[in-house]
């Protein structure tokens, strides 16, 4: 069994807790890197696992999501200055999604917040945070904590998985709220369910030990025949969010703790995420003063739309063009196949980023050896493509 | 419980406070000064009040005051004069010799020098002239609000033309001069120009004072620079002893801003500064009273105005980051000694009125010292500067029957290494007594008593973290535009209405009042704009 294809990486790369199922299931042995690990990309056939989350359910690793424990009497406040978005209105047992900026109101990454109790959290995210918590918490009773290893991280999605959740004794889990967070018995010990997820689909997050991840595996596959379960690689994810409107942050942006040019970071508005920066809240919040300078001045100069894109070669990394003006580019795109839509997220100049307005896109293709090319009329849209009613149901 | 109302309310009686309260009123604004402590003057009255010292003041010595404040202020009409225009710089050597660099006669310090090397000698006013060019360009952006990296303001654009205007007309020698020797140590700088060791120790002295820095530290030549930016002396860079010592000062300070009409409460500790959406919405004191104002001037060290009076919840985190990462343990240390007889350095009692006595007779000796400081250690010979100035001054305790001897320490450590503060006062004080009993055979004999000043001492009677002379330290990487840290250089702070205007802003620390007022006037200009 390889720790990973790029021999160069060798044993650097540690497997997932959930490594020992999902490597004899890879049929075609197909690994990428993910924060240290090794993660499947497909398993045998990206359409038959993105279909599997669009129309039953499917298991994707999402153990090497960086996971931080905040706790203490202080934690609500710490949180609070540094989300934008207002956490002492976040209930324990539920969950909020949302960005956290630097100073200068850049997005330094979004991601989920979990309060699990009063006084304590659980942050998620992509890219690392610990240095970033450990200055917000500066001058707050908080303790932080990574918490990354020990607990494995399960994405069950799709419109069958409170049905799965019901068959393997979780049927209170499937109650869950949209966005909310609860612990149940599970199999001898505890399981931590959020009803969150990343496809814009109806789904849960399932969290356990690392050491107990097999048994979760293996309780859920028991059930997978019945319901079309399949699990799922990074490949067919990507066309999931991008279908759900989701910013990925190294795509859609650069993180602004690690951005090599300001240019490449992004503030919450001009990201879409305007709606999760509250200027109202009574706190202070990391960014506050330079997001309102950008709103009084007009809002961004750039933002990010979702694009109608005529015809069905995704339109990767094209040029868009006003005219003869070159208005932005594409971030992420791909066919989608529940929209039969040939869809994009893109950055553009803001004076073109009103719905309606149609832009050209240059796309450039892979055609057998050489380089194809169409222009193709690109629509800005809201960027939220697929958003069934059953995902809140 | 109301604390009054006030346009201006000024936290902190320093210096730096009075000056920033004097403009202010005299700007016709409503101003209260709020200092903690019952006594005005922050670190400079600092002293032993007992025993005979009767608060016998730490900042004996001004070097930097501006002179435009003296005038704008009025100082001498409220009482401030000198007792010595401009002091002697005599360096104490081991065996009993003496270097003179005299303050007003440049052919006694020609002669003095030349028994040890005539080329020095003939050196020494070619390198003073050299970098008094170079001091008096920098010197007009001491007065100035530094710019920002922003370049969006047209003021801003023009100050940057203004500095560049500035090193353009030293003209491309002295530029190029500039150029090379502000990032450079002093140690190597002076061993380019001269050979006598007591010199080069002298210079290397003034080039470290204040900060926790030896000769070979980066960028030692800038904090040299600044030095010799101060004129109010005869000789460029050269101290002043004020009639009736700092406290005398500051009682001008404090009477100029009382006549413009300020207000000044002792014993008026603040507790917070009231935020309201990003704006100063008033203080609360440590008594429970409330003041209303919409502008506060403080002259609290940096951390302790944002990160304590504010809260650093209510700021940036990076912001707080850039504070609480700005340098500044304090490094020097005061001792005084109450003597029973004039001390024989081989000076008669009215030259050693008028004289700044140094002992750092060699470059290697100061740098020594740098190292144990580092380590957490007292060297065994501590680098110092001594006055005594009731001497000259019939106005301060201490008389020829019974003088005062004043000493500041260089390189001091913070901590002692494995020992606590006492054990770090005991060491100030026995260091400092065989040190002199060296270089003034029989002193040791006549002390009647002894006390010292640590910089944890001064941390706790100012509130000043670190108990750092300079606030901060003001090397390259903490000074003008950097200065306290990136984003806050300008005076003002994220805090609409709140501003700096003590020593950890540009251009530091010092008796120079020029922080306190760069700062009041960058608050009545935002002001004015904003009518």
């Amino acid at each position: 069994m390889p720790e990973s294809l790029d021999p160069g990486a060798g044993a650097m790369l540690q497997p997932t807790p959930f490594h020992e199922r999902t490597a004899a299931l890879n049929l075609v042995n197909a690994w990428e890197r993910w924060q240290g690990h090794t993660t499947v990309s497909t398993f045998l056939s990206p359409d038959d696992e993105y279909f599997a989350t669009r129309t039953a359910a499917s298991l994707y690793d999402v153990s090497p999501m960086l996971k931080y424990r905040i706790a203490g009497p202080g934690a609500e406040a710490m949180l609070d200055r540094m989300f934008t978005r207002d956490v002492t209105k976040l209930k324990p047992g539920r969950v909020l999604y949302g960005p956290w900026c630097d100073g200068r109101g850049r997005v330094i990454e979004e991601g989920t917040l979990f309060r699990e109790s009063a006084d304590s959290f659980r942050l998620n995210a992509a890219e690392p945070q610990l240095h970033w918590l450990e200055d917000c918490a500066y001058g707050f009773e908080v303790a932080v904590e990574e918490v990354t290893g020990a607990i494995a991280g399960l994405a069950l999605q799709g419109p069958l998985s409170k049905r799965v959740l019901e068959d393997v004794g979780l049927a209170a889990a499937a109650r869950l709220p949209f966005f909310g967070l609860g612990r149940f018995a599970f199999e001898g010990g505890e399981i931590e369910v959020s009803r969150t997820g990343y496809t814009g689909d109806l789904g849960f997050e399932l969290w356990i030990e690392a050491e107990r991840a097999l048994t979760l595996w293996d309780r859920l596959m028991a059930v997978a025949e019945r319901h079309y379960l399949r699990p799922m690689g990074s490949a067919a994810l990507d066309v999931l969010r991008l279908e759900a409107g989701h910013v990925l942050v190294n795509v859609e942006y650069v993180g602004a703790g690690h951005a090599l040019r300001a240019s490449q970071t992004r503030t919450p508005e001009a990201l879409g995420l305007g709606w999760a920066v509250n200027f109202a809240k009574p706190g202070y919040f990391n960014g506050r003063s330079a997001l309102l300078a950008e709103r009084e001045a007009g809002g961004p100069k750039r933002r990010l739309v979702g694009l109608d894109v005529e015809g069905r070669k995704p339109a990767h990394g094209a040029w868009l063009y006003a005219g003869r003006r070159e208005v932005g580019q594409v971030t992420s795109a791909c066919w989608s196949p529940v929209l039969k839509r040939n869809i994009a997220l893109a950055t553009v100049e803001a004076r073109y980023a009103t719905p309606g307005r149609k832009l050209n896109a240059e796309i450039y293709y892979v055609k057998e050896v050489t380089q194809g090319r169409v222009d193709a009329v690109a629509t800005v849209v809201e960027p939220r493509f697929y958003a069934p009613a059953h995902r809140r149901e | 419980m109301s604390g009054g109302t006030y346009e201006v309310a000024v936290i902190g009686g320093g210096h730096n406070g009075l000056v920033a309260a004097a403009l202010a009123a005299r700007a016709g604004r409503s101003v209260v000064v709020l200092e903690a402590a019952e006594r005005l003057g922050g670190m400079a009255t600092l002293g032993p009040a007992g025993e005979g010292f009767d608060s016998a003041g730490a900042a004996h010595l001004l070097d930097g005051l501006s002179p435009a404040l003296v005038r704008t202020l009025e100082l001498e009409r409220h009482g401030l004069a000198f007792a010595v225009a401009t002091m002697d710089d005599v360096a104490l050597l081991p065996g009993g010799e003496l270097l003179v660099v005299s303050g007003s006669d440049p052919e006694a310090t020609r002669r003095s020098l030349g028994r040890f090397s005539p080329r020095d000698a003939e050196r020494l006013p070619l390198f003073e002239a050299r970098l008094g060019r170079l001091s008096a360009a920098l010197a007009p952006f001491l007065d100035r609000t530094p710019p920002s990296l922003r370049f969006q303001a047209w003021s801003e654009r023009l100050e940057y033309l203004r500095l560049g205007w500035a090193m353009r007309r030293l003209g491309r020698r002295d530029m190029r001069d500039l150029l090379r020797i502000i990032g450079m140590n002093s140690f190597d700088l002076v061993e380019e120009v001269f050979e006598t060791d007591a010199l080069k120790g002298l210079i290397g002295f003034d080039s470290v004072l204040g900060n926790r820095f030896g000769p070979r530290s980066p960028n030692t030549v800038y904090t040299l620079l600044q030095r010799k930016a101060g004129t109010l002396a005869g000789r460029r860079g050269a101290s002043l002893l004020p009639r009736g010592g700092p406290r005398a000062l500051i009682e001008a300070l404090a009477s100029s801003a009382r006549a413009a009409g300020a207000e000044i409460r002792t014993g008026a500790r603040v507790a917070e500064i009231l935020v309201d959406n990003g704006r100063v919405n008033g203080l609360v004191l440590a008594d429970g009273s409330e003041l209303d104002c919409r502008t506060v001037l403080s002259s609290a060290h940096p951390r302790t105005t944002l990160l304590e009076l504010v809260g650093a919840g209510r700021l940036d985190a990076d912001l707080v980051r850039g504070l609480r990462h700005a340098r500044g343990e304090g490094g020097t240390a005061k001792v005084w000694l109450r003597l029973g007889a004039v001390p024989d350095f081989g000076l008669a009692a009215s030259a050693l009125g008028r004289s700044r006595l140094v002992f750092a007779p060699d470059l290697g000796f100061l740098e020594r010292g740098h190292d144990c400081a580092k380590y957490g250690e007292l060297a065994e010979r501590p680098a110092m500067e001594i006055v005594l100035p009731g001497l000259a001054d019939s106005h301060q305790l201490g008389s020829e029957s019974q003088p005062i001897l004043s000493a500041t320490l260089a390189n001091v450590p913070y901590r002692l290494r494995n020992r606590d503060e006492a054990a770090l006062k005991r060491a100030l004080i026995e260091h400092t007594t065989a040190t002199l009993s060296e270089l003034a055979p029989g002193l040791a004999e006549t002390i009647e008593a002894a006390e010292a000043l640590t910089p944890r001492e001064v941390e706790a009677a100012t509130g000043a973290p670190g108990g750092h002379w300079h606030h901060l330290e003001t090397g390259l990487d903490q000074t003008y535009l950097l200065r306290p840290a990136p984003g806050l250089a300008q005076y003002a702070t994220p805090i609409q209405g709140l501003w700096l205007c003590g020593a950890g802003s540009h251009p530091g620390g010092g008796v120079t009042g020029r922080p306190g007022a760069n700062a009041a006037r960058a608050a009545l200009a935002a002001a004015r704009a904003r009518r």
